[in-house]
């Protein structure tokens, strides 16, 4: 079946059973077999970067919440450690303890979802709607101790706006043993199931060395053997005070990616539940604070990967430059590598396997030339973010990242 | 007189020719009208069962206890719009449907649902007692997969086409065992009419899913994956292959196919319990003892075990995820091929060597 006459390209959307937001993936095959794939990720740019530039730092992160369905926690503290860095502040220890409650409830949820879907895809109906259930009462939690199960608005510059609701702890601890037996019972089975097994151990597989290539984060990264991980590598919030195990699996197959989001799953409730305990009293931020001139990153592990965030001050109430780089930004390209060379049924499963999150990586900017001259290749593009790099450092009066020939 | 028609159909029912010429077609209606039903409420059931399995509620809002969901279900697919792609193969886009429902329909002609009559005016629960039927049956089963590859290749959808790719492949892999699965209940009974091995295995006092629990296992398999439901429900993988190859079919032909695949369940259900788990017979039907279960009909015998092979088969759907297609192709070649033949080589010895055959 290697005749290059007998290929055909299969359109994976934009809208397709598999996916949720509109995505374009064309997936060339001979048979059943893909050998190329092609994506296409500019369906819905919301141009929210663009919008945060017309916010004040109060109201930023609350717009920022509407990057991802899933992770708005994400995004809104990823832009305040962006902040935080530009002014070189260090939050109070009650903040940094709800941020930590906020951002592994996140996480949570996130990894039911997944798991959910993930059973969806390979025509595993039963723990779709398994795990959806036991997700609903996460949301149910977060929005009992923020007043809403997606966007908390929570967060600000210099710690968070309003104070947890104590009285509710202990209905959350609850909770939380419910769901620890729950999950733990879920992944118990996943692991057990031999069809499981046979269906996803192999497939997919993103070695060590590719992983690195591509740069990927996250369980994606975590299940190809490479211990990375923000809350470990620059611990922020509260996690360097509570005790968590860094899950990684060395396979890099689809089932590797699975355990590390099960087993996360029960380091994130052991997170929760010593937040709850140890929470700090004393104030929640820092009350007003003025941005001066200069530029920060913040770095968040969200529960896909590592978020990043860039924001540049020129000295008013709004961010001159945010530009975000969501962790589904980096993982997708490595399909490149996970997926060539397999059948399609195990291709698409590969797809969802690295948790995709189309509308919070849209940045993606389509060249065309209408009168047909050549595009710039990697190399020009690189060029001239270089010396857009340098204007940069050149503006606001700092050494430059690295030196132009 | 109002009454005259009545009294026009009293005298013509007595006439020879009209019980020669209505009679099975009648019953042939009635059946098929009891099938229609059988299989309406049939998806219902799965609905609510794999609610219940999946601990959601399933449909409960159409009537009580949602029991007129399937009726409310069939009008609608009834006066949906049914569309035919620009660029399909017109004759076999509009072929295919029938081409699945229509096999599976006639193969209930030849199964026996009961006893045949013991007494003259007593009923007799089957429209016909084929003295081949046992082929007819692996015949027409076959028919219906040519169904489903023409309307994935008419289409003109890649989708569809890859889906009826999967299922030309999936029925030359199941085809075979399940063939060679019904070979050995055969020599058993020494008969191919499906009556008759039912009263083989009246003659043995013993179900033949216990000699041959082999082929009962391959059958079952190879007819999960015939009727290409879960875990080999590959043919319309929704994640995969959006529906597989009725993506394009919409309305009353959707129907149909949805149709067929619930019409084949029952039909490999039906003939595993008659083949295998004695038809009529009930429970042990050689221990005395248990002769008071005869107290229940042979036709109440015949439903519950079919019901508790569909419940087999929605249980299934609750339980497994999909197979890979190689994994398919691997089991049907490397497993199910193989034990099958080895159980025809046994079971012709044990018969030859036994008692020379019935």
């Amino acid at each position: 079946m290697s005749d290059p006459a007998s290929r055909k390209v299969i359109e994976i959307g934009p809208f397709h059973p598999l996916l949720e937001e509109p995505v374009g993936f064309s997936l060339t095959v001979e048979g059943e077999r893909v050998v190329a794939i092609d994506a296409r990720m500019d369906y819905i740019h919301k141009g929210l970067e663009r919008l945060a530039q017309e916010r004040t730092y109060d109201m930023v992160p609350i717009l920022l919440e509407r990057i991802c369905g899933i992770c708005s926690v994400t995004h809104s503290v990823c832009f305040c450690h962006a902040v935080e860095d530009l002014l070189g502040v260090e939050i109070p220890a009650r903040a940094a303890y709800i941020r930590t409650i906020l951002g592994e409830l996140e996480r949570l949820h996130s990894h039911l979802l997944w798991v959910g879907l993930a059973g969806h895809f390979i025509g595993y109906n039963t723990v779709f709607m398994w795990s959806w259930k036991y997700r609903e009462p996460v949301c149910d939690l977060f929005e009992m101790l923020t007043g809403h199960r997606q966007n908390s608005a929570l967060p600000i510059v210099g710690g968070v706006r309003r104070d947890l609701p104590v009285e509710y702890f202990p209905e959350a601890r609850r909770i939380l043993d419910e769901l620890a037996g729950q999950t733990a019972r879920l992944t118990a089975a996943v692991l057990d199931d031999p069809v499981l097994s046979a269906r996803l151990r192999g497939v997919g597989v993103l070695a060590r060395e590719a992983a690195l290539d591509f740069g990927v984060v996250g369980p994606t990264a975590r299940a190809a053997g490479l211990a990375t991980d923000v809350r470990r590598d620059e611990p922020y919030a509260a996690y360097a005070e509570v005790e968590w195990d860094l899950v990684t699996r060395d396979e890099g197959d689809v089932f590797a990616k699975a355990v590390v989001r099960l087993l996360e799953i029960a380091e994130s409730i052991r997170i929760l539940r010593q937040c709850f305990d140890r929470l700090p009293g004393g104030p929640i931020n820092l009350g007003t604070l003025h941005v001066p001139r200069g530029e920060g990153i913040g770095r968040y592990e969200a529960p896909r990967g590592e978020d990043v965030h860039y924001v540049r001050s020129n000295g008013t109430n709004m961010p001159e430059r945010l530009k975000v780089r969501a962790p589904s930004f980096v993982n997708i390209p490595s399909f490149k590598a996970s997926c060539l060379g397999a059948p399609l049924a195990d291709v698409l499963i590969t797809l969802a396997a690295c948790d995709p999150c189309y509308s919070c990586t849209e940045r993606a900017v389509v060249l065309q030339d209408r009168r047909g001259g050549p595009l710039p290749g990697a190399p020009e593009l690189l060029a001239a973010s270089r010396r857009r790099t340098a204007e940069l450092a050149r503006e606001l009066g700092r050494p430059p990242d690295l030196e132009l020939e | 007189m109002s009454w005259s028609w009545l009294d026009w159909l009293r005298e013509a029912v007595g006439q020879p020719q009209f019980t020669l010429l209505f009679a099975p077609a009648a019953k042939f209606l009635v059946a098929i009208f009891a099938i229609f039903l059988l299989i309406a409420y049939l998806v219902f059931a799965e609905r609510r069962l794999l609610g219940f399995l999946q601990v959601r509620l399933g449909p409960n809002r159409v009537g009580p206890w949602g029991l007129l969901q399937p009726i409310a279900d069939i009008l609608k697919l009834l006066v949906k719009e049914d569309t035919i792609p620009n660029r399909a193969v017109r004759w076999a886009y509009l072929l295919a449907p029938c081409l699945v429902v229509a096999p599976a329909l006639v193969i209930f002609s030849v199964v026996p649902f009961g006893p045949s009559p013991t007494a003259p005016g007593a009923p007799r629960w089957y429209v016909t007692d084929l003295n081949a039927a046992l082929v007819f049956v692996v015949a027409l089963a076959s028919l219906g997969i040519y169904g489903i590859i023409l309307g994935g290749w008419a289409s003109n959808n890649k989708f569809s086409l890859l889906g009826g790719l999967r299922s030309a492949a999936q029925m030359v892999s199941y085809e075979v065992p399940q063939g060679l699965a019904l070979v050995g209940p055969l020599m058993l009974a020494g008969s191919l009419s499906l009556v008759g091995i039912v009263e083989g295995q009246a003659r043995l006092g013993l179900w033949f899913a216990v000699p041959q629990i082999v082929a009962f296992f391959v059958y079952f398999v190879a007819g999960v994956a015939e009727t290409n439901r879960n875990p080999f429900d590959l043919p319309e993988a929704e994640s995969e292959l959006v529906a597989g190859f009725h993506t394009e079919y919409s309305g009353v032909r959707f129907a149909l196919f949805f149709l067929g695949e619930y019409a084949n369940m029952i039909v490999i259900s039906a003939i595993a319990v008659t083949v295998f788990l004695g038809g009529w017979l009930r429970p042990f039907p050689s221990v005395e003892a248990l002769a008071f279960l005869d107290l229940v009909p042979g036709v109440a015998w015949f439903f519950l075990k079919v019901f508790a092979f569909l419940f087999l088969f929605i249980w299934f759907r609750g339980t497994f995820p999909r197979f890979r297609f190689d994994q398919l192709m691997d089991l049907g070649w490397k497993w199910l091929i193989p034990l099958s033949l080895a159980n025809v080589l046994v079971t012709g010895l044990v018969v030859v060597l036994v008692d020379r055959g019935p």
